[in-house]
């Protein structure tokens, strides 16, 4: 197409400068003053007349005014747009050198200049990946006209972001411009209608060839016509946000294009290379930051010898270690913080500082920036080194007793314990009793010195089981998330820096997608970089398939996501199921909620989810008995098929499945207490299990409690007394036994074991059961019986001496009875005076047994009778003395 | 009440006085010739004044006078009336607690 010398572009020449001194004859006083006016002129430079320009401007329309004389010109019309060589400007612009000189005045630019400008001349018509590599060149060639064609052409690209994309806009222009030219007031050479308006001034409007005009027609329909759905609209929207990125972008790059290009070479990973250099660059919330920065300053004072300062009780706002925040601690309350930061070795009392966080947050990028900035040597440990006890105390004694010889900066070690909560127990362990150590003076002082050096501890899980000795001694600082617009914007620099092309929703999109971890977003980014994209869409953010992480979704979340509907991700389920495993449970969650998800009069709904639920079931015993996992993924299919009867838009509260295990627990129990039965149940009644738990078990109950009036089998009538004993007879021959068990509340119970109660009537036993003093009887009753049972056993062995004894017993029995009845009846008895024993008088005694006459006795008493003999006695008075004082003279008493 | 006791302390004798919450009676309206009223036991080994009053044992303890006091005796010598010091009072043993009766007439066995 670049053949300039076309026989239809000759023909355009010729007709040229006739057109171009009309239209110089009716613009000439608008043309020249406006601001725009430059660049028409450009335009008309490069084709060298205003028709062609029309035409090739945009070719939709419907302004082929030259075209219509001949219509054979068109075509090559239209194609010439986009060629455009820049040898064919500068033809041109020598061409018609008189239209150019007006752009000349106006811009005002030196003559080489001009040059630069007549290259690029065409340069807004062609697509922007062409242009860039004739720039590129004029850069390597011409150095100090780089920045003026840099503004050229961003001046271009601007323009041509205004024309292009919106051809519509460009269309109205036209029309406007056309309507000067298909409308005259003088009698025009071309077709024409004549029209009169009001004023009686008459207007000659062109006349147009069909085939000019159906073309003009689908032209239009193409793009401005009622049929254009949003899409096109859509794709202007984006074509127009993307250029403005790439404009940035190219910005960017001629500032420091050799940054570009070495990083271009580099394999560096992304996350490595944007790892954060300064504090500021840190992502991870300020609290958090600052919290480890001042657990590394308490270590100034023994590792620096440098003096810590300690904050003010007094201040008001104070960082609390424990929240990981700035609080106000109010002292109204006398809430103080009564934990001491340091304790008297000069050592910070956490001595670990355990930083817990989700992957990816920038929790080692964290540990390593505040250690270099506290002026440590950081020296990690993780998951890839061995970490058996020998070797963590190796490297723990390394880290923390020696110092580098290399390290030309002298610096103190920092030992960084990455991934620590995948380190087996024994290592913490250790890791916490060097911690705690303090300093022994002593003989013992080489084996266990005290911990110089800070320790930082990276965890992922917090509440792992292996970091229960590690959690009290360790300072923990939790590091959430990265919060959304942070890491957008940290991703767009990083897209900015790589030369990639990121709109802000992608880039917003991106960061939502990696739910806060940094890493897993960049990566994606490099990710899509590396698939030589230079530019990032929505789609692509959505159909990467990397750095999804293996996230955990909890029972709850699942059981919640099978009973919801979610209109945003139909899959969404399914995944979450799928990431929460633990399929059995689930199950167990469905059936212990299905009933209540949705309302279902005729339970369609109820059999459709226990049809999928049968299957699960036959799938997953299957599964198990032949250990043949070839349909384990199809578990969690049932399941979400469960979702898809079930799933409703009302919110609903969801139980979690407890009532399965509940139950497997009772069936056990029951189970546990047929078989004590089945076992410990005699001979002479065995049966078989069936049997026993069918017909006998749920009988015996009531074979076990014989009604009595009283609970005192004295008292009670022979028939009575006659149930009990068989009633005992059945518990020996069943194995069942009452045995006192202490309640909580501190009285003892009479408890059947084992409870056959529960088997017989499934949680209404407590009716049947005999109450407790009837319980007392027979088990009184009961145990009679096995001694008695016992004693039949034993004459059965020994024969006919145990006859005997037995005899001797009875005989014995009887005398006693036969003593008994020689007593007077209860009804002749009668009651005899107590006999009174009378008083002897007292004899006084002497040591010897001799009888000391009572005068004597007498005498001796009345010694001691001085003292009441005296008759001076005292009258005490009662309440306080100064009530009763008086006066005294002292004539009285002298 | 007043009742001295006797402690000299350079030259010139220091009594205190008793004093008592009650009232010192006699049996027989006979007051002709000087009685014993008590023992006054000055210190037993708690330092406390006990005193045997009757058939009564009284627990008290020394109070130091808040006025020092002087006992005095008016003489008079050839129309000339000058006073001469008897003794000083410093202290009071007060006794104002409930008294603890002696039973001495008991029977041997009870």
């Amino acid at each position: 197409m670049s053949d300039f010398p076309d026989p239809d572009e000759e023909y355009e020449l010729m007709y040229a400068d006739e057109l171009e001194l009309l239209r110089e004859a009716e613009h000439s006083d608008t043309a020249i003053g406006l601001p725009r006016r430059p660049a028409q002129a450009k335009r008309s430079l490069d084709f060298t007349s205003p028709e062609p320009k029309s035409s090739v401007e945009s070719s939709t329309q419907q302004t082929n005014i030259p075209c219509s004389q001949n219509s054979l010109s068109t075509i090559p019309e239209v194609n010439k747009n986009v060629p455009n060589q820049e040898t064919n400007d500068v033809v041109f612009t020598s061409n018609v050198p008189f239209t150019t000189n007006e752009c000349y005045e106006v811009t005002s630019i030196q003559t080489n200049k001009r040059t630069a400008d007549d290259l690029f001349g065409d340069i807004n018509d062609i697509d922007f990946n062409e242009i860039e590599l004739p720039s590129k060149k004029q850069k390597t060639e011409e150095e100090e006209d780089l920045d003026l064609i840099n503004r050229i052409i961003e001046g271009r690209k601007l323009r041509q972001l205004l024309a292009e994309p919106t051809n519509r806009l460009q269309s109205e222009i036209k029309t406007s411009y056309d309507f000067k030219e298909n409308v005259s007031l003088n009698i025009p050479r071309w077709a024409f209608v004549p029209l009169t308006n009001s004023d009686g001034e008459r207007i000659y409007i062109r006349l147009e060839s069909e085939d000019t005009w159906e073309k003009a027609l689908e032209a239009t329909s193409e793009q401005s016509s009622l049929h254009s759905n949003y899409i096109g609209t859509w794709e202007e929207a984006r074509k127009i946000l993307e250029t403005k990125q790439q404009e940035l972008i190219q910005e960017v790059e001629s500032q420091d294009v050799q940054i570009v290009d070495t990083n271009n070479n580099d394999t560096a990973l992304w996350v490595d290379k944007y790892r954060p250099q300064s504090y500021l660059d840190l992502l991870s919330e300020e609290p958090v930051n600052r919290a480890l920065l001042h657990w590394l300053h308490l270590w100034d004072k023994i590792v620096f010898k440098k003096e810590v300062k300690v904050k003010e009780p007094q201040q008001k706002t104070q960082f609390s270690k424990r929240a990981g925040q700035f609080q106000l601690t109010n002292k109204w309350r006398g809430k103080k913080e009564v934990e001491p930061e340091v304790d008297e070795d000069g050592r910070p009392h956490h001595k670990v500082a355990l930083l817990c966080g989700p992957p990816g947050v920038g929790k080692t990028t964290l540990a390593h920036l505040l250690a270099r900035l506290a002026g440590y040597r950081p020296v990690e440990l993780n998951a890839s080194d061995e970490r058996s006890t020998e070797a963590f105390r190796n490297a723990l004694q390394c880290a923390t007793l020696m110092r580098s010889v290399l390290d030309a900066e002298k610096r103190p070690n920092c030992l960084i314990l990455d991934e620590i909560d995948g380190a087996p127990l024994p290592t913490v362990e250790l890791l916490v009793k060097w911690c705690t150590a303090t300093v022994e003076t002593g003989k013992k002082k080489a084996k266990s010195q005290p911990l110089k050096r800070p320790v930082i501890a990276i965890c992922n899980d917090l509440y792992a089981t292996s970091l229960r000795p590690l959690r009290p001694v360790s300072l923990i600082v939790q590091v959430g998330g990265v919060s959304l617009p942070r890491l957008a914007s940290r991703l767009s620099i990083v897209s900015q820096c790589e030369g990639l092309c990121l709109p802000p929703h992608v880039a917003s999109a991106l960061a939502a997608r990696a739910h806060g971890d940094v890493r897993a977003a960049i990566q994606v980014l490099s990710f899509i970089k590396a698939r030589a994209r230079a530019q990032l869409n929505m789609e692509d953010v959505e159909n990467v398939a990397i750095g999804t992480k293996d996230c955990n979704k909890t029972l709850m979340q699942a059981l919640q996501s099978i009973f919801t509907i979610n209109d945003k991700d139909p899959e969404y389920a399914m995944k979450t199921v799928q990431a929460a495993g633990e399929y059995d449970r689930l199950a167990d969650g469905i059936f212990e909620n299905y009933l209540t998800a949705r309302v279902d009069a005729r339970l369609l709904i109820a059999c459709e989810t226990m049809s999928w639920l049968r299957l699960y079931d036959m799938i997953n015993s299957w599964t198990l008995k032949n250990q043949n996992y070839s349909l384990y993924g199809a578990l969690p299919l049932c399941i979400t098929r469960c979702h898809r009867v079930l799933s409703s838009r009302t919110p609903q509260r969801i139980k979690f499945p407890s009532q399965a295990m509940e139950m497997y627990r009772k069936k056990l129990e029951l189970e546990s207490i047929v078989v004590s039965v089945w076992r410990g149940s005699a001979p002479s009644v065995a049966l078989s299990r069936n049997a026993l738990q069918l017909d006998l078990l749920p009988l015996i109950p009531y074979l076990l409690s014989p009604s009595l009036r009283s609970a005192n089998v004295q008292l009670c009538s022979e028939n009575e007394r006659k149930s009990v004993r068989t009633c005992a007879g059945a518990m020996c021959d069943y194995g069942l036994q009452y045995i006192q068990q202490r309640t909580p509340e501190g009285l003892y119970a009479f408890v059947l074991e084992p409870d056959v109660y529960k088997i017989a009537f499934y949680g209404t036993e407590e009716r049947v059961r005999p109450p407790p003093a009837v319980r007392q009887a027979i088990a009184r009753e009961q145990q009679l019986e096995v001694i008695r049972r016992n004693e039949e056993m034993a004459m059965k062995s020994s024969g006919q001496t145990a006859s005997k004894v037995a005899k001797a017993i009875d005989l014995k029995s009887a005398k006693k009875s036969e003593v008994k009845e020689t007593h007077i009846p209860n009804h002749l008895q009668r009651l005899k005076p107590k006999e009174i024993e009378k008083k002897v008088p007292q004899v006084h005694k002497d040591f010897f047994g001799r009888v000391v006459p009572i005068q004597q006795v007498k005498k001796s008493d009345a010694v001691a009778d001085v003292i009441s003999s005296s008759n001076v006695f005292y009258q005490y008075r009662e309440g306080f003395n100064n009530a009763v004082r008086r006066n005294v003279r002292t004539r009285d008493l002298l | 009440m007043f009742k001295t006791s006797g402690k000299t302390e350079s030259g010139v004798p220091e009594w205190a006085i008793v004093e008592l919450q009650g009232l010192v009676q006699m049996k027989k309206e006979t007051p002709s010739e000087p009685t014993t009223v008590g023992d006054l036991h000055y210190y037993n080994r708690n330092r406390h004044p006990v005193l045997v009053l009757g058939h009564h044992v009284l627990n008290g303890k020394e109070i130091k006078l808040e006025h020092p006091m002087a006992v005095i005796e008016k003489v008079t010598d050839n129309g000339r009336t000058h006073y001469k010091v008897k003794a000083v009072v410093k202290k009071k043993l007060l006794f104002k607690s409930r008294p603890k009766p002696i039973i001495s007439n008991v029977a041997d066995r009870v």
